[in-house]
Order: structure tokens, then sequence, then C-alpha cells
């Protein structure tokens, strides 16, 4: 043992890479991509406000932003930028120049506001993104604020951040309240996709009585200014988070303005029915088992974990699968330390359900031969080495712009037709 | 911030600080081609790993997955703290060992971030350990866009470093080979330039994309001369030039007729051998002729995606006879293009230079409603009502005169069957 613990750290490796005692392998992808991380999530939180999204650091971090992992983009105005720094500003500072860039782009563009999102190199070399807010807005007479990213944090942290950031610089008392107001949470397109995506979910909640004060991240139709529902967004009275990244901005709501929240993502005939009861502070329904044989023993769902666990509970119930597991690929931790303001929440830990973006794990799970049937972001399905019955559904954290425009559904009874649709048409394994 | 501050007349275009820079760029469809991992992966035999935080990989890597070029890459996630830290360099050894256990590859290029660049980070123990290890060639690259002007673009760089695998080389000088660097997709055997060339007796053809192996890729030490048809292969070239004695010609590929004539008159002079091309350029302009006679009332806007020099398409198309009025360029020109920027400002003076990657013209389409042909796909986002032509290095490669009859016939299929531009960006990824 001491002999092995002097031989050549490669050596060592070469002959087991787990050999290092303490030594946690560094996460490899080779088939999949590794996910979009915090200033992806800033972009997707900020991006339909009518704001100037600067991504401080070199330009190639705004510009693959735009080609790809933000479809809005093409042919749209110009909203996430670089700053694009260059080696010497690194090293010199240069801090004035680009604040005046910024200050200029921000004004000439009439931005309503400007929200700087850090980078690994604004990490790596301590750019003091707080104090350019403050000469930021000194020069263009505008709201500035920061959001504290870097570049390995989870999407969702970032637009959780964002949201966080948005409410502080905008959010208004509430002059009234509206009853039965709901404002949804984290719906951003990098876990939700288009908004017509959401729209089934929306209109659910009007038709149930509850009508949509705010969505976050998309300004309301026919309101001239898209900030007017984040500023009237505590007139709500209760909150309903779809992803992960909205629940810090409701527990914030819980503690300043007093307005209570549930978790979930509605998905099929039986979620339609949960979240109007959830917001009335009753427990969903319980739901009969549907008749005939289901169309796969053991499910795994892959993804966004809100979502995740939405599509857990269809399964289940809509379509009688017995088992249900899911991989979460963002953290999913807090969503099971349900806060003082939460009502209900449709997120229910199974066994079997993990937290990874592990490829190498992922695709163990997914090639498990008790699991025959896969639901997961189409990239995914290059990890399996069998014939298991695999449903896309786009996660556009992962897939961007190449599914974008994939015909799918998930919201309430579409999420229903959308996996009928896609069992009677894909072929069991 | 209206279109015009994105854009300045050819007139006015001087010098390069004329053209028309933003305060804040990177938000326009073309960043001038950072494809470091399909460069690396030219080279036959070689892997490609990328190092770094999970949005650089991601960056660097989408395009190179959108095109399926997953097989030979791989990534390996690194923490910010972790590379401030210094400790990510045992784990980057780690993974590099384990993925060099599961490959046959003889190559193995690392790539690194701009935060390993900037933070300095000393890869050269790794490497020489690596090396010990798996007997694999390991070559460090960086992708780092904090680079961009100051030193050789990335894609540049790696594809300078197949160097290494030429310098030691034993030449035995081939009077009869000639070594075709800067191609992506390759030029066919059967295409112009190949016939051109084995006519004057030059047998020995070499690509990189088509080298099977090294061992065959290093018989390009061999070759009378280089032929240099994109700049990124200029640094190669030169160091073969300077280092193996392999004079070098840059002969970038052309669409107009007069340059083309001027690329197969310094290709004579190179290889040394008369060239038999009058017979060629004949029967080019008159297979051109009615093609052009159908263009002539259109107008025509030209972008940076296209393979070649925008200023070169531009020029071609104004000397055919038709009417350019805008180009969509960034602000690096290489040597060459001033001179036909020169001409142009003599001939065409009231085409309009754009920015193409200045905020003012995001969105901006009104404007060039009334372009009826759009070369480069970056183009083609701003002309909402062209024909889209994308002329992409991603699609096949021509090389002389074929070259010029292809960008026409490709400009005729466009406006009887036209692809919109958005597909050509999101359905066949041809941006970049």
């Amino acid at each position: 043992m001491l002999q092995e613990t002097h031989a050549p750290l490669t050596a060592r490796i070469a002959e087991d890479p787990t050999a290092m005692p303490g030594m946690q392998g560094v996460k490899r992808y080779h088939k999949l991509l590794p996910l979009a991380t915090g200033y992806f999530g800033v972009s997707s939180a900020l991006y339909a406000f009518d704001g100037l999204v600067v991504v401080y650091g070199p330009a190639g971090g705004a510009w693959h932003i735009n080609i790809e992992d933000e479809p809005r983009w093409y042919r749209g105005p110009a909203t996430v930028v670089g700053a694009g720094l260059l080696e010497m500003d690194v090293i010199l500072g240069n801090d004035a120049k680009f604040i005046d860039n910024i200050a200029r782009v921000a004004t000439t563009l009439e931005r309503r506001f400007v929200a700087l999102a850090g980078t690994p190199i604004s990490e790596i070399i301590g750019t003091d993104l707080k104090g350019f807010c403050r000469t930021l807005e000194s020069k263009t007479s505008r709201p500035v604020f920061m959001v504290p990213t870097a570049g390995s944090e989870p999407y969702p942290e970032g637009a959780s951040k964002a949201f966080l950031a948005l409410a502080r610089k905008f959010m208004l008392p509430p002059a009234k309240k509206r009853k039965n107001g709901v404002n949804v949470l984290g719906a951003i397109h990098l876990s939700t996709g288009k908004e017509e995506h959401v729209e089934p979910l929306l209109a659910s909640l009007e038709e149930a009585g509850f009508p949509v004060v705010s969505v976050f991240s998309v300004p309301r139709p026919g309101q001239a200014d898209p900030l007017q529902a984040i500023r009237e967004a505590p007139e709500a009275e209760m909150n309903l988070v779809v992803c992960t990244s909205g629940l810090a901005l409701a527990e914030q709501m819980h503690a300043a303005h007093g307005i209570p929240y549930v978790v979930g993502m509605p998905v099929g005939r039986s979620g339609r029915g949960d979240i109007p009861r959830l917001l009335r502070g009753q427990p969903p329904a319980p739901a009969q088992a549907p008749t005939g044989p289901p169309p796969c023993n053991r499910a795994l769902v892959i993804g966004e974990p809100v979502l995740g666990y939405g599509l857990k509970r269809c399964l289940r119930l809509d379509f009688g699968v017995p088992e249900v597991d899911v991989v979460a690929v963002t953290p999913s931790e807090a969503l099971f330390r349900t806060g003082p303001g939460c009502l209900g929440t449709l997120v229910e830990r199974g066994p079997r359900d993990v937290c990874t973006d592990s490829e190498r794990d992922i695709a163990a799970m997914m090639n498990d031969p008790a699991v025959d049937c896969v639901i997961a972001d189409p990239c995914y399905a290059a990890l399996l080495t069998g014939k298991t019955r695999f449903i896309p559904l786009p996660h556009i954290a992962m897939s961007a712009r190449l599914n974008w425009d994939m015909p799918y559904e998930y919201a309430v009874d579409k999420g229903y037709e959308y996996l009928a649709g896609q069992f009677s048409g894909s072929p069991r394994p | 911030m209206g279109v015009d501050q994105a854009g300045i007349s050819l007139e006015k275009l001087t010098r390069r600080e004329d053209f028309p820079f933003a305060p804040l760029e990177g938000v326009g469809p073309n960043l001038a081609g950072w494809g470091v991992i399909e460069t690396c992966l030219i080279l036959p035999e070689s892997l490609c790993v990328m190092a770094g935080p999970s949005a650089c990989l991601r960056h660097s890597a989408f395009m190179a997955h959108a095109r399926g070029f997953t097989d030979r890459f791989y990534m390996l996630c690194v923490p910010e703290l972790d590379m401030t830290l210094g400790r990510h360099l045992e784990k980057v050894e780690q993974g590099i060992l384990e993925i060099a256990r599961e490959r046959p590859e003889k190559v193995l290029f690392l790539i690194v971030g701009c935060p390993d660049y900037i933070l300095g980070t000393d890869f050269t123990g790794v490497i020489a350990r690596l090396e010990a290890a798996t007997g694999r060639r390991i070559i460090l690259g960086a992708m780092a866009p904090i680079t961009i002007g100051l030193k050789d673009s990335p894609f540049t760089a790696a594809y300078t470093t197949f160097f290494d695998f030429l310098k030691h080389e034993e030449r035995t000088p081939d009077p009869d080979a000639v070594n075709i660097l800067g191609t992506f997709m390759p030029l066919a055997a059967d295409g112009e330039l190949y016939t051109v060339l084995r006519r004057a007796g030059m047998e020995r053809l070499r690509q990189i994309p088509l080298c099977a192996d090294l061992d065959e890729f290093s018989r390009m030490a061999d070759a009378a001369c280089s032929l240099v048809l994109h700049p990124l292969a200029n640094s190669l070239a030169a160091r073969m030039d300077k280092d193996m004695g392999i004079p070098t010609r840059f002969v970038p590929t052309a669409y107009g007729f007069a340059a083309i004539a001027e690329r197969y008159a310094a290709i004579e002079e190179t290889v040394g051998r008369p060239l038999d091309t009058a017979g060629l350029e004949r029967e080019a302009k008159k297979a051109a002729a009615p093609l052009l006679d159908a263009l002539r009332d259109k107008t025509i806007a030209v972008g940076c995606a296209i393979n070649g020099s925008p200023y070169e398409l531009a020029a071609g198309l104004t000397d055919m006879g038709l009417r350019v009025e805008a180009i969509f360029g960034r602000g690096a020109f290489a040597a060459y293009e001033w001179k036909l920027i020169e001409k142009l400002r003599e001939t065409a003076p009231h085409i309009r230079v754009y920015n193409v990657s200045h905020p003012a013209l995001c969105g901006q389409t009104a404007p060039f409603d009334h372009i009826d042909v759009a070369y480069g796909v970056d183009a083609g986002m701003f002309c909402a009502n062209a024909a889209n032509v994308p002329l992409s290095r991603y699609q096949e490669q021509k090389y002389g005169y074929e070259n010029a009859l292809w960008m026409l016939e490709q400009t005729h299929e466009a406006l009887r069957n036209p692809v919109s531009n958005h597909d050509w960006i999101y359905k066949h990824q041809f941006l970049i």
C-alpha cells in the first residue's frame, strides 16, 4: 500500500482511475452537451422584457447564446450582447471603457434596463459588477442590476437570481389584491420551451377561476410596458412555481408580501385538476386508475425536475404506468424542503429518483434492462444501446435550437394527447 | 440607433479605422469561424478533448454536435474555482487518461478556454506525463475569443499545430507533389484544380481532409510546394516554407473570372509549370453568359459567411455586370482585400458596407427588402425577401472557373427553389 501511494499518479490512475483516494473524477461529456449554465439562465429569464443583457466576458459567450441557445434572437433586436473583453482588457482593467460602451449601447437602443451577467472571466478576475451598476445607472438614467453568475452553476440558478433582481428593481407594493390572481414563476424558455407550450397551463388556470397576473419570464399580452406585470406581481394572491428557477422568488414574495405558493407543472388530464386544488389549499384529488394495460412498465423521465415530476404523475395516473423514476438534471433538493409559504406540491420523490447530469450515470440508468420507456430530450437518445421505447420531449437547456420547433406538448390535456400519441405511435421494445 | 450607424459607403472606407465598429458586438450572425473542434479533427487519427467551465464547453461544442462531429470529441467540465486554485490539472490528467484507455487515436488535442489562457495555466507537466503514460501525442490548443485580433485565431492556431507532425519528417522532395491547404470539405479529385495540376504533371496532390492516416499526412513533407486556399492555413504553410523549404502561395477561393485567372497565374508560377486553363476560362464564360443575363436586373448583397472573401465576390459580380448594393463584413481585412476594395471604390462606390455584428443591425430587415439575392447566411438574415445562396464551406467545394459557374448555378437554384435563410441556419447548420 505504501509503495502504491508513492507510485506516480499517472501510473496508478492508468491502472485504475478511481485509485486516488478522495479524487472526484472530472465530469465528462461525449455524446451529450453540457447543459446551459448560469448566465444562459439570466438571458432566458430576462430576454423578453426589453432590456439589454450584457454577458460580461469575451464576445463569444453572448454570440453563442444568440445563435444557439436563444432562438428568439433570429431577426430580433439586439438583446443579449457581449462586453467583448480582450486579453489586454483583462490585464489592464479598462473598466471605464466598458462602462462607457454599455452605457452608449443601452441609451441609443433605448432599453428599459441593463442587466450585467457574470462569466468565468469576470469571476476569475473579480470584476466589480455591482460597482459597474451604480456608475451605469447614473450614466444611463435607467435601472441597472447585476446577476452574480460565473460559468459552471446550473442555469436555473442564474435565472433564479435574475428573477430576484427583477423583483428587487421593479416590483411595487400592491395597490390592491386581485382575487385568486396567480403569478406563474419559472417559465423560462430553457425549461419550458416556446411560450405556446405554457399557454394550455395559463388557459386552464383562467378557466378554473385563477386569473394570471404575471408570468416569469414573459410579458402579459396587451400590455405596452413589458414590465407592467412584473411591477404588479405582488397584487396576486398566490404563486405557482412551474420550474425550480421560480422557487426562490416564490419564497421571497412570501417573505415580502405574504403570498403563498404551490409547486408543480400540471401534465396530462390528471394535472388539469391538480393545480386549482392546490391553489385552494386542497390536496390533489385521488385519480381513478385507468383501465387497460399500461403502455410500459417502468418509465424513466429525464429533464427539469418540476416538469419531470409532473410527467411522473401523469404517467402513473393517466396511463397507469406502475413505476416511474425521475432523473432531475438540474438541482432539485430545494423542491423537497417545502418552505413556510408552500401550500402544496406535486413534486413527490420516489425511491429511485436521482439528481444528476452525469452522462455516464444517465446512460447506465437508461440502459437498465428493467426500463422499457424513456422520456427525455432527443439528444439523450444517443445514449441508448438497446431498443427501449424513447419518447422525445425537448429540454431546451440541452438541445437549444436543435429541437426548438419540434412539435410536442406537456401541459394539461395537450400533454396527455401528446404522450398518448407517442405511446400509440412509437414501437414497444 | 439606426441601421446607418452600422454601415459606411465603400467610397469612405479607406482604412480599417473607418469601419463602423460598435461599442458592443457579438450579436450578429457571424463571428468569423471559431470551429476549433472541427479544425482539430481534420487531422487524421486525432481526438479532441476540451477542458473548462461548462459554459465554455457548451459554446465550443454546440456546432460540432449539431454537425455530427461527436465521435472523436470529449469534454471535461472544470469549475472556475478549481481552475483558479490549479486543482484541475490532476483532474484533467485523470480524465484524459481514461479517454486514452478507451480510444485508439494517436493524437490527442487538449483544448482549453479563456480562463486557462488568462490564468496562464501551465500544462507542460501534464502533457509530458500523459505522453509518457499513453504513448500518444498530446497537443495543447486554446479556444480563446479573448485573443480576437491580437493573435492567430484559435482555429488558425489549431491548424498550425499540424506542423508538429511534419517538422521531423525525413524529406524526400517530390517535384510532382503539391499540398492543397485550407479546405474543410475537400476539393473533389475529379474537380478542376486537380485536373489542371495533373495535366501539368503534378501527380500527387494532397489535402489534409483526404489523408487516410498520419502516415499519408506526413508525406505532405515531400511536396514541391503548397497552395493555400483559405487564410487559416497561411501560418502552417509559412512554417513549412521557413522550416522545411516548401514554398507556398496564397491563392484563396475566388468567384470572379479575373481573380480566378490571377490565381492560376500565381499557381503556374509556384509550381513552375505551364497550366492549361485558357480553354476552361473560355468555356466557363460561355456557360456563364445566359446565367448572368437572367441576373442583370437583380440587386445583390454579399455576406462574410461565404467561403471566400465577400469583397472578392462583390468585385467578381460587379465585373460580371451585376449590381451589388451591400456587403456585410467584419472589421478584419486581409491585405489582398484592400486592393479589391480600392477597385470597387472605382467601379461600385455606391456599395454600402455593414458591420454584421453591430447591435444597430439586429432585427433590421426593412432597409434590405429590395435585395433580390443574398450570398451568405449572414446576409440572408437581413435580406428577408432575397433568395439566399449560402456558398458555405460546409457545401461541396469547388475551385477555379468551375467555382464561378457553381456560384451562378447555386444562385439560379435558389431563385427557382428557395430555401429559407432560417432553414439554412437551423436545419442545414450553415452558420459559422
